[in-house]
Formats: structure tokens, sequence, C-alpha cells
């Protein structure tokens, strides 16, 4: 077993080409876990987080750029809470300070559990996740990044180098129940974006995969008020019962999937009453 | 009634130990290393029931770096028990539960002791899964131990095939009550297992001298340990020592005998010091200590006036695959399914039913929280029924002051109206609240145990004075209060004591930090050997200031003549003086307090918890918010009124109820263990069992009601640590019903059980209006 600690992304890149399937760990709050379980064997790794264009962050007008380094306690701070405050409200339900302290947003990106908590937000925002090896780099939205639970289209010697999202100025929240007020997995999670004259939804904990609800989103914009934020509360039940109507939960020790079926729904329900508080 | 309320005693000290666990210095048992240490692993069954066809440990000892590999057959042939001798150290031929020990192995270090339990080939005839304690009574159900009837028993269990220990309450003439009765309400209770989760999992380390073994390890009770390997190791008392180094908390799990025969066994083999060091999904599996989960069939009839005439209960207890220490856990359920009220006609029936499940065991007040729970909902949905408030209905039929419980005892001067009053009105009951918000009552109670117990105090040459005890320490604190009792004694402070412990092999017997006992039975001992110091002090004083002995009064680090305080000498002089003499050691145990007399009723496998010495009793009024829409349940407020005797150690004391309350709020919501259909734990780690945090603890506020209690512990005190933990679910339950319009029949309350019992209701409601 070897243990590479690039400082620089250049040396990151050219350790992962001379070992393209090595693990790669940023904060460790995930694969340390399924390490100390034993459900994972770790051969080879590259530690990314003394790579210091990782851990940066920058805006350009009205595109967040998030080095994959970027740590859950940098996101639930100043300045990003104020430009992204859904990330920022899913990163305070991220473990407890000493894991939001280690862990990063390239971390779960790099997990890609529909249980990630900033999962909903990055695909609500429709982020873009980039990619580099040691010859090429490429930019997916987070649908096609992410392909199923735990699997993304990260391939062998690539690595995530950051996330961009749009600074939008609609209001924009997000929502999860779990069993206790902290480091808890959630049962369902819930992220709503409003941008523009549209309203994105996504749901967490639900499926395969972090989900996008189409349907309830074309509903939503038709048929509320972005003005005057009006929705009436016919229309927040029905955006409830499309958010359910979208979700393919299973059951498990954690939950049943009736019971996370339902709570999506009312989760959604809420974040529409609080982004169009007016009936 | 009158309460007497001693003055508080005003010390609020601060634990002896607290500077070592703060600053890391202190030393756990997983902390010590011996030259030449060898790493210890166990090859569980992973399977729930099943007979051992091949046992072969050929390739495992010849990995090289592996030192021992041990099987029953290399151990002596002794079934072992407290109650039932169902046991053996490694699996007998048959495995009973998951984790199940076949073999351990020693090796030079955990991934080649690893690697040599992957060698280890066993195959298994699969036996039927025994899943559920009721379906296990049946008379066809499959045995759990085909051999039950051979095992030796304690004379008192009444044993048959599957139930480990069936006990019966009765008394009156419950038929004739039920007749009798203006209402009669039913109802049906589940209460999951769940875990005492000490933040430690649990360590050991054996090492050998000649033909002495020392084991170092986690445990609450060291003599048991010890009796524990002496008995299974066929080994004296005295060659056996157990030391515990720091204790990472115990909350019952660590209680009993667990794993120090089989390091030390292992340590004897390979002839080298062997270290055993648990993961936390080990702690989860493995130790014969799970909180049993009980079912409940409540059946009580009350006259029109709200007094209760009337209660049948049935419970069944989950006894797991061996019977551990729960052997009394069938009359002690029995007990807390009576609750403290006073019934003219009762009759209780407890089965312990084997399973193929993790053996339950002493978890912090063993059948206590479940059973108050269950009893607690259906006294809300008994008050409900006859149209009482629930507060007013507990202060109608609990038990007084000079009034019956039960079984017929007849208790002393006790505070659980006091306890009612104050936890209602510290909730704030009946103020008007959200539409979300309800407030919920329960009372628990639960008993002091009066058990031999041993100390010695000893003052050296320069004034300086040790107490060494039997007693343990396992994160209560309760060993940091014996310095403050042998002080007032010799007229000395706390602080020129020094605690000496943990040893089995230097101080005298205790039972251990168990049973809610330490305080009440060695703070006994500790202040009868102070006293012989104090006679000591006094004929010396006597003679050095030419006085009567029985006029010397020890105040203030001195010894004075009453009424002349000037003639005074230092009691540091007089151990001085002592030195080049008699030397000032005493030794003290005390008798312990008698059970109280029962009468009137029947008591069917009879465990000896019909009557209890020094009661204690409980109120805990919980406000608790609801989320209806998800079924989330947030506690707002608890109020926690206690009735523990005179309290010594406030500090203490507080601290044993914010702690009994967060747990209780754990078993409320989020604590249970479910098994799937091959009997094994679905949530056997902490990233899956929810224990509760910092962020999810209300504000708590605690009253003492303050009575000095006769026949009790020293100064009139009663146990503390395990009564905390009695009656927070119940108050969470009852507040939680009353807002979802009914109670939450299954424990842990979760979510999705809340927002299940919310839809049934919806149903029930639409369903009455069509």
């Amino acid at each position: 077993m070897s243990v590479i600690v690039p400082t620089t992304l250049a040396e990151a890149l050219a350790a992962l080409a001379d070992s393209p399937s090595a693990t790669v760990v940023a904060g460790g709050t995930d694969v340390m876990v399924e390490v100390n379980f034993g459900h994972r064997s770790v051969s080879d790794v590259v530690m990314v987080n003394r790579v210091a264009e990782l851990r940066t962050w920058r805006r350009d007008a009205d595109v967040l750029h998030l080095g994959a380094g970027v740590t859950w306690s940098e996101i639930e701070a100043s300045p990003i809470a104020e430009w992204v405050p859904a990330l920022a409200q899913a990163a305070r339900t991220v473990g407890s300070p000493q894991i939001r302290h280690a862990g990063t947003v390239g971390g779960n990106l790099g997990t890609c559990s529909p249980a990630g908590d900033g999962l909903p937000v990055l695909a609500a925002l429709d982020a873009v996740v980039h990619l580099a090896s040691a010859d090429s780099t490429r930019s997916l939205s987070f649908a096609e990044y992410m392909v199923g639970p735990k699997r993304t289209a990260r391939r062998p010697g690539e690595l995530i180098t950051g996330v961009t999202l749009p600074i939008v100025d609609g209001w924009q929240g997000y929502s999860k129940v779990g069993v206790r007020n902290a480091m808890v997995i959630a049962t369902a999670s819930v992220a709503l974006v409003v941008d523009a004259g549209s309203v994105r939804l996504a749901l967490g904990s639900v499926g395969p995969t972090i989900l996008r609800c189409p349907e309830a989103e074309v509903f939503a914009a038709n048929n509320v008020d972005f003005t005057s934020r009006v929705a009436s509360s016919e229309v927040v039940a029905q955006f409830a019962e499309l958010a359910r109507a979208a979700a393919r939960p299973i059951d498990d020790h954690r939950s049943t999937a009736v019971y996370r079926r339902h709570a999506v729904g009312v989760l959604a329900s809420r974040l529409l009453r609080r982004a169009f508080p007016n009936e | 009634m009158t309460v007497t309320t001693p003055a508080p005693n005003p010390a609020r000290f601060i634990r002896a130990d607290g500077p070592d666990k703060v600053t890391g210095s202190g030393r756990y048992t997983a902390d010590l290393t011996l030259t030449g240490m060898l790493a210890a692993k166990f090859k569980y069954a992973g399977i729930a029931h099943g007979r051992i066809t091949r046992l072969d440990t050929t390739a495992a000892k010849a990995i090289p770096g592996v030192f021992a590999v041990l099987t029953q057959a290399d151990v002596p042939n002794v079934r072992f028990g407290p109650f039932v001798q169902d046991r053996t150290l490694f699996a007998d031929g048959v495995v009973r539960f998951e984790a199940e020990i076949v073999a351990a192995v020693a090796a030079v270090d955990a991934a080649t002791a690893q690697r040599a339990v992957d060698a280890i080939v066993v195959e298994y005839e699969l036996l039927p899964v025994v899943n559920d304690p009721e379906t296990a009574l049946a008379a066809d159900a499959p045995l759990v131990h085909t051999d039950w009837a051979s095992y030796g028993a304690s004379g008192a269990l009444v044993r048959e095939r599957n139930d480990a220990s069936f006990s019966s309450i009765a008394k009156g003439d419950v038929e004739r009550g039920m007749a009798e009765a203006a209402v009669v309400v039913r109802s049906r209770y589940d209460a999951d297992g769940c875990h005492a989760a000490p933040i430690e999992p649990r360590a050991i380390v054996a090492q050998w001298e000649g033909d002495k073994v020392t084991i170092w390890t986690s445990t609450q009770v060291p003599y048991d340990a010890r009796a524990g390997v002496c008995e299974t190791l066929e080994l004296p008392a005295n060659r056996v020592r157990i030391i515990v180094p720091h204790l990472g908390g115990g909350f019952g799990g660590k209680c009993g005998f667990h794993f120090e025969a089989h390091i030390a066994a292992l340590a004897k083999a390979a002839r080298r010091p062997v270290r055993l060091l648990f993961s936390r999904r080990e702690e989860f599996l493995a130790p014969d200590k799970r909180r049993e989960s009980i079912c409940y069939d409540f059946e009580t009839g009350v006259s029109s006036d709200g007094r209760i005439v009337a209660r049948r209960v049935t419970l069944v207890l989950d006894n797991g695959a061996y019977t551990a220490d729960a052997g009394f856990f069938s009359q002690l359920g029995a007990m807390h399914a009576l609750g403290p009220y006073r019934i003219p006609n009762l009759l209780a029936e407890a089965h312990l039913a084997y399973t193929n499940h993790q053996p339950s065991g002493s978890v912090r007040a063993p059948t206590a929280p479940q059973t108050c729970w269950a009893l607690e909902s259906h006294t809300d949905e008994v008050a409900r029924a006859i149209g009482m408030d629930p507060v007013a209905f507990r202060q109608l039929n609990a038990v007084d002051t000079g009034l019956e419980g039960p079984t017929g005892q007849i208790y002393g001067e006790i505070g659980v109206q006091e306890c009612i009053e104050r936890a209602a009105r510290m909730a704030g009951y009946g103020q008007q609240l959200p539409d979300d918000e309800a407030i919920g009552v329960a009372i628990g109670w639960w008993p002091s145990f009066a058990v031999p117990s041993g100390a010695y105090v000893k003052i050296d040459g320069d004034g300086s004075a040790q107490i060494i005890t039997g007693a343990q320490e396992c994160g209560t604190g309760s060993v940091m209060t014996l310095p403050q009792l042998a002080a007032d004694e010799l007229g000395m402070s706390a602080a020129d004591f020094q605690l000496v412990y943990q040893d089995t092999s230097v101080a005298p017997y205790d039972m251990g930090a168990t049973g809610s006992q330490t305080l009440f039975n060695n703070g006994r001992a500790v202040i009868a050997a102070a006293a012989q110091i104090a006679q000591q002090l006094r004929a010396l004083a006597a003679d050095h200031l030419e006085a009567d002995p029985a006029d010397i009064v020890l105040a203030d680090g001195q010894a004075f003549v009453a009424g002349t305080p000037g003639r005074a000498v230092p009691i540091a002089t007089l151990a001085g003086i002592a030195a080049g003499g008699e030397l000032l050691i005493g030794h003290g145990s005390g008798m312990p307090p008698g059970p109280p007399p029962i009468s009137g009723s029947t008591c069917v496998g009879d465990a000896g918890m019909a009557a209890w010495v020094a009661p204690q009793f409980s109120c805990h009024a919980v406000r608790v918010k609801l989320d209806r829409d998800t079924g989330v349940a947030r506690i707002m407020h608890v109020a926690a009124a206690h009735d523990s005797g005179t309290i010594i150690n406030p500090l203490g004391a507080e601290g044993q109820v914010q702690g009994g309350v967060l747990m209780g709020i754990g078993q409320a919501l989020t604590e249970g263990t479910g098994y799937d259909n091959e009997a094994h734990q679905r949530t056997a780690g902490l990233l899956d069992y929810k224990l509760q945090t910092c962020a999810d603890a209300p504000p708590i506020d605690i009253h003492f009601v303050q009575i000095n209690t006769p026949n009790a512990g020293p100064r009139g005190a009663k146990g503390l640590a395990e009564a905390p933990n009695v009656a927070t679910a119940a108050a969470i339950a009852n507040a939680i019903a009353q807002l979802v319009g009914a109670p939450v029949r299954q424990l842990p309350m979760t979510a999705e059980r809340v927002w299940d019992t919310l839809q049934e209701v919806a149903q029930n409601t639409i369903g009455g209006a069509a």
C-alpha cells in the first residue's frame, strides 16, 4: 500500500495517472468509515487535502466556483452562505463540527450517496462537476455525473477538481428528516431553488440517485406568481403530490418506503410555501 | 403527608478523576501495553442457531505468528450462569446466537489474529431459529436448549422449556375486581430491546505470573468478573487479580462476567500477555447485556370514582440465548407492570423466553423504562376512559406513606406524592400550550439493593489518609463521594483522602458499579471503617489532652474537648503518635438493611424482588412538540422530581438525573434493536443505532424530595443511578399520545411509528364519521 500526499494539482493528477484506481481521500469522513467497517479495502491512497488549488473558491459574477477541497465549515459560513444559502443549510446538517471541518464538497461528490447532504442542492442548482486527469479535463452536469447509488461517471485516473454553481436571485432552501438533531443521515431530504421563472426540486434518500422532479417543477412554474410570491394551498398540495410521485424510495433498516415517500412530500410543500409565502 | 427536608449538603465537589480524564492523562484498559503482548480475536458463529458438524483449527494454528487457538475442548467443561447454568465459555457443540464464540485466537498482532480466525473451518447443521419471544413459549416451539431440564439453576426459578423464568404476583380476587369495575381498559404494548452503548468498547488484558493471573478489564463489577474466571477456569479467588483502569462508561452493559476467562485462557496457552480490544460492532453484538424487549397485555379495572380496583397483566421478556443476570427480570418486570399503585386485586404473570437473540442483561434499570412506558401509557388510557385528569388519577391511586404497595409492603415515609406535585409544577402542567405541544406525566419506582460491601481506611503518620475500597467507578462519580463520608466521620476534609480502588487483590468485596448500590452500601462500609479510626483518635486525644474519650470531638482537622475548643490537638499530630504505636487502620462493612415484610400477596418464582428496601420514586413531566406532518417529536423541556432519600453529593446527583433523562429520551424516540428474519441485529453500530447528542438535549429541571429515610443507606440516602432512567420515555409517550390522539404502541416511538399512528387515528376518525 502506498500513500501519496501531493501538494499541487499537477502532482495529484500525476499520482492518479500512475495509480488510476487509487482511493482519493480528502477529509476521509466517508472513506475511513467504510474502511473501519471493513466495507472497503484500500490499496493505494492519494491524499488531496494538501492540494492548495483544490481548497480555494472564487466568485466570477454570478458563478461560484468551489474547489473540491472546500469544507462544509467554509460553506456554512459567510460569504458562501449568503450566495448559496441552501447549500449552507445542507452544510450545517453534515455530521458534527469536527466532521464539517474535515469533510468536503468534493468528498460528497466522490462518495455520491443518495443520502449525501449537499447533493440535492447541487442537483437543484444544476451544478457542473469538473473532472481532471493528467492529460485532459471535462465538465459534466450533475445529472450526467451521478449515475447510481454511490456510482458516478468519474473514470479511473480522474480527480474531482471542483463544482460550479449559479448564484441565483430567487429563494432557495434545503430540508431533511432525520432521527435526531445532529450527526444523522437523512431519511429523506429536499432542495428547492427558485430562479428566473423556474422552480427546481431535487429529492435525496428516496431513489438510487438524487431525483429531480420535472413534472412538479413545470406545474409549480405554471401555477405560482413569481412577482407577488403567491402559491395557493391547492398548488402547494399538488406540488407535494407530484414530488411524492417522483420519489422511488425503498424499505431498509433506517426507514420505510412509505414513510420516505410521504416525508419528501411534506418537505417539498413546506419549501414551496417558504419560497411563496403568500396564499 | 410530611416531607422532612434536611439541610442540603453545601459541598458541590468536583470528582477526583476529572482532571485525568479531561486532560487525557488517565489510562483506560486499551491504553495498556505489556512486553510481548499478543492480540486476541474471537471466531463468532455468524448464524443464530446451528449444530457444529465440523470445527477445524489446524490451518489457523499453522499461520506464522499465531500463538494459541482455543475452543471449548481446551478449557474446563464448566457450565455457568448466575441464575441458570446454561452457558459455556465457547460453543458446546451448538451455537445459539450470532455472536456465540466458537474459538479464540492469540497472535502477534490483530491482523494476524483475524487471518487465523478466518482460517478456522466451522460447518453447521442449521437449526430452526427462535426469533420471537411470544411464539417461543408455544408448546411445540423449537427448543433453544434441548437439555434445559438438566441445567443447574437457582431454586427460586420456575422453568419450563423455553421459559427460563416464570414469575407471578397475585393479590385479592382479580376476577371479582374486574367484574365489579365500572370501566375495564385493555392495552397491548411492545417495546424493542436496546443497548447500554458505553463510549468505551470493552478491553481486557491478561498476564500470568506463575500460577497467578492478573486481568485488567473494563468491567463495572470486578469481583463478579473474578468469580467468573475462578468458576470457569477452576482457580481459587486468591490467584486471580482483577484491576480496572479508568472505565469509559458502562450503563449496566459492563456488569457481569464476560470475556475475562477467554483472555486469561489464551494468555496461559500462549505463555504471553494477551489483549482483547472490541470493535463497536462487537460491543453491540457479543456481550450478554442487551435491554430486553418486552411485550405487554394490560387489563385494568377502575371504579366510577377513579380508583384502581383490579389489574391483570402479562409480560413476555426476550431472554435471548442465555440467561445471564436476567433470571430475576421476570419478577422485576412484573413489579414494574404493577407500578407504585394501590391495587387491591391483581395478577401479574411474566415469562422470560429463550430466543436465538443476544442474551439480555442488566442495562440501567433493567425492565423498568420500557415497562414504565407501557404501564404509564396504559394508565393515561385508563384515566381518559373515565374522564379523569392523568395527574389527578395518579395522585388518587399512587402509593403513599403508610400505605400498601402491590405485594403488601407497607411504606415508611416516601415522597411519591410530592414528586408528582413538584414535577407537574416545574413543567407548568395545566398551562395553555400551542396546538402542537403537550405535557405528559409519568411516575416510576426502583428498589435500592442492600448487599454486603467492604472498605478500609487508614491514616498515615503525616496525617494523610486513604480509603481502600472494593467499590468500582463507572463514570457516575459515586466512588468520588466516599471521601466526604469518611471526612465527616473523622472531622477532616474530603481533600485529605486519596482513593485506592479498582483492584480485587487489594480491597475487600463490593458488588460493583451496579444496582445503584455504591454509595448505598459502600458508603456504610466507609463510615464503619472511619468510625474505628475515630475511636482510636478519641482514645489518643484523650491521653494527649488528659480528658475522657467520650468528651473528645473531631472537627476541622483537630480533636478537642467538648465545650473547650482551646484544648485541642491536630489529628495529624495524633497520626504521628499512632505511627509509632498501634497505627490508624479501620475496616468496615456494616450490616445491610434487611428486606421489609410483605403480606397478603402470593409470589411464584420469587427472585427476591417482591419487597424493596428503601424504594426510590420519581415523577417526570415532559413537554413535547410534535410535527404532525412527519411524526417527528421534539423534547422541549423535562421536569424530573426524585425521592432518592438524602442527597449527599448534589452535583453528582444532578448529573445522574440529566444523564438518565437523556438516555430515556433516546429510548423513547430513537434507540431500538430490531432483528431480521435470520435473527441478525439490524442496527449493530452507532451509524444506525442513534443515541441522543448534545444538540438533542432539552432543558432539564430537577428537584429532589429529600427524606432522611430509615432502613436505608448512609444518612438516609437511597440509590440514584438507575431511577432517573425509569420515567422519561413514559412521560414522553403520554405527551405524544395527547398530540396524536392515541398512544403509540411500540417503543421506540420513531417518527415512522408516530406517523403510522396518526394515519390510523385519521382513518378511524373518517371511518367513525362515515
